[in-house]
């Protein structure tokens, strides 16, 4: 990986524009295609320009590997009050003096949004603010998306079809013998790594454990401590844990607490939309923004624990084991990830197991102080598991759900404990966990999110409304023609998707068995 | 068509001979904003503006801008001048204001670009 940063002089319009200029010379000299320095041009000259025109002084920080370029400008300067209105096409706050140069055509942030993968604004008014933006060095085949850390291992396919069926948001085919995600639609959920059982999609998590050092803190979630066995209880897990050589041990769960109170606090005001939504689990976040965009202002505008967590490391070194591929992308969601890893909880359960054989089991003392877990509140609702999540969903969205002051949804089973990461059962997991007391941290503090959750883009059929129709009812003429068995042989979920994709230029109609059987019954 | 020969057409003068290349010109970009010309310009793009600023240059040098062509005979400072040469951008002034230069650019090489 390849890191750098430029420093950006607020108001200095002659050397404004050389921190893009230094970072496309690097990106030259390693050979970045030329569309991708093209698209990182626009997105990080926008961003510095911002710096010389709004703000006092800033910086560019770039992380360079070989998937993707992330870059990070950030600024001392006046900060944005209304993010929202900043990316509307045409806003500008540009002073005369910026103007007279050609600046100030609203175009800013929207061109970077454009131009970047992924993007994230984060501003305080009086402070400054932060740009991150990612660029995908190399086609998303099987790389994942910095909406997904899902990969894709093509070659261990055996074509079963499971991962169709229980995909929640219809974002997967198998075409050409190959799990293919659909970037747009994936809300990074684990539902299709639990059942496919030949390995051909798993996370983009570390495998190996990486050596710790004195200056590592380690993040783990609960589940990874009570996920062990009986004898190996969550307090001889955490104990090994610290001794493999972390300067620190931290368990998500104390951002999961402090996220509940912050939560609960904020559903007291009588003006929230009602059941406030807690963003506990990304990919339940994931989930609305896509298919639920109506009840995006239900959701509690704090970051989740483990986005959370990862902000308190700041520029510390950091590992974390995150219980699932949602959790691992907001990691990176937002950062550069040069002072981050993350690893297959999985490793971390073989490493204490290996600890515990070698060193043998040694019962660790509980706390003589009270470590009684703090009760659920009366007013949050817990739902687990994905088909449940969308019925609660569309209950709240039909307008069933009134008296319910919270809601924490989780796309797993028993949430994180559920994760197919871990292989203990939930439940027992979790009973596990309840029985070992709460365990002494420093206190923590939900995190306010800066940027406003928005709804995805989704399928879009066309930009042209006009088209859009003429392609639905293309879609309906297609699904005239298909048996609507839904057998999903020909590699989409459902016909109507399939119809979906054939319109979309993704598939062709041949592509049915059934449709090639009657052609062949036709022409004999 | 080649730089100069897209010179002559809009009766400009060229002020940098030394960076005259070989490069082909295929379309212009006469977009004032600049964040207009960052989504037109590529690195077959003649820029045509009014005038001439160091924002301008950095988005040719950053893009990659072969040339660019000034209006209405406005001579640019010298520092101007070595700083495009340094870019390795052609200056060229042409007498003629917008309306025609766009003009005759469009007879030559199309349509004025919105996008790469």
């Amino acid at each position: 990986m390849n890191t750098g940063s430029f420093k950006i002089r607020g108001g200095d319009f002659t050397r404004a524009g050389s921190a893009s200029s230094a970072l496309k010379k690097l990106l030259k000299q390693v050979n970045v295609e030329p569309e991708i320095i093209r698209r990182a041009m626009i997105a990080a000259y926008e961003a510095e320009m911002n710096v010389v025109i709004h703000a006092r002084h800033g910086n560019m920080r770039f992380s360079l590997d070989s998937d993707r370029i992330d870059i990070e400008v950030s600024d001392e300067g006046p900060g944005i009050p209304d993010i929202e209105l900043a990316l509307k096409d045409g806003y500008s706050t540009a002073p005369p003096r910026a103007r007279e140069l050609g600046f100030g055509a609203g175009m800013g942030l929207p061109n970077i949004k454009k131009s970047s993968n992924t993007f994230t604004i984060e501003s305080v008014v009086g402070k400054g603010t932060k740009l991150n933006i990612s660029i995908h060095l190399k086609a998303l085949e099987a790389q994942g998306t910095d909406r997904n850390s899902i990969r894709v291992i093509a070659d261990n396919c055996i074509e079963c079809m499971r991962c169709l069926l229980v995909c929640p948001s219809n974002a997967l085919r198998v075409r050409g013998g190959k799990p293919e995600i659909m970037e747009h639609l994936c809300i990074d959920c684990a539902e299709c790594i639990e059942v496919c059982k030949a390995g051909a999609l798993t996370t983009g998590m570390a495998k190996e454990m990486p050596k710790p050092t004195e200056n590592t803190q380690l993040i783990v979630p609960q589940s990874l401590l009570a996920g062990l066995t009986d004898s190996i209880t969550p307090e001889l897990a955490l104990a090994v844990l610290k001794k493999m050589g972390f300067i620190n041990v931290a368990v998500v769960e104390e951002w999961e607490e402090a996220l509940r109170n912050a939560v609960m606090e904020y559903a007291q005001d009588e003006k929230r939309p009602k059941p406030v939504i807690s963003p506990v689990c990304p990919a339940v976040v994931n989930l609305i923004e896509t298919r639920f965009p109506s009840l995006i202002p239900n959701l509690a505008p704090f970051l989740s624990p483990i986005e959370a967590a990862r902000r308190d490391m700041g520029e510390k070194r950091a590992l974390f084991a995150a219980s699932c591929p949602c959790q691992c992308t907001a990691l990176g969601r937002g950062h550069l990830l040069a002072n981050v890893e993350a690893v297959d909880p999985a490793i971390l359960r073989q490493e204490i197991i290996k600890v515990v054989i070698t060193e043998g089991e040694k019962k660790e003392q509980s706390s003589s102080e009270s470590r009684q877990k703090s009760a659920m509140p009366e007013d949050i609702l817990e739902i687990y598991g994905v088909k449940h999540v969308i019925k609660v969903l569309e209950k709240v969205e039909n307008g069933f759900i009134r008296n319910i002051k919270v809601l924490e949804l989780y796309m797993c089973d028993r949430g994180c404990f559920g994760s197919p990461l871990l292989i203990e059962d939930p439940f027992i997991a979790m009973r596990r966990w309840k029985a070992a007391g709460a365990f002494p941290h420093e206190p923590r503090k939900a995190i306010p999110r800066s940027a406003p959750f928005t709804a995805r883009r989704g399928v879009r059929l066309d930009a042209d409304i006009s088209r859009a129709i003429e392609k639905l009812s293309e879609i309906e003429g297609i699904m005239k023609k298909l048996p609507g068995k839904d057998c999903g042989i020909c590699g989409a979920p459902f016909c109507s998707v399939f119809a979906e994709d054939i319109v979309m230029g993704k598939a062709d109609i041949s592509e049915c068995i059934y449709i090639k059987e009657k052609e062949k019954d036709e022409t004999e | 068509m080649k730089i100069d020969a897209v010179a002559e057409k809009v009766f400009a003068k060229i002020l940098t001979p030394s960076t005259v290349c070989e490069k082909e010109i295929r379309r212009f970009c006469a977009f004032e904003r600049i964040s207009e010309l960052l989504n037109g310009v590529t690195s077959d793009t003649l820029l045509v503006s009014g005038k001439l600023n160091p924002q301008l240059l950095r988005v040719a040098e950053l893009f990659e801008v072969p040339a660019i062509c000034i209006l209405s005979d406005t001579f640019p400072e010298p520092e101007m001048i070595n700083a495009a040469i340094e870019n390795e951008t052609m200056l060229m002034v042409s007498s003629l204001g917008k309306k025609e230069v766009c003009e005759r650019l469009t007879k030559c090489l199309g349509e004025e670009v919105k996008e790469p």
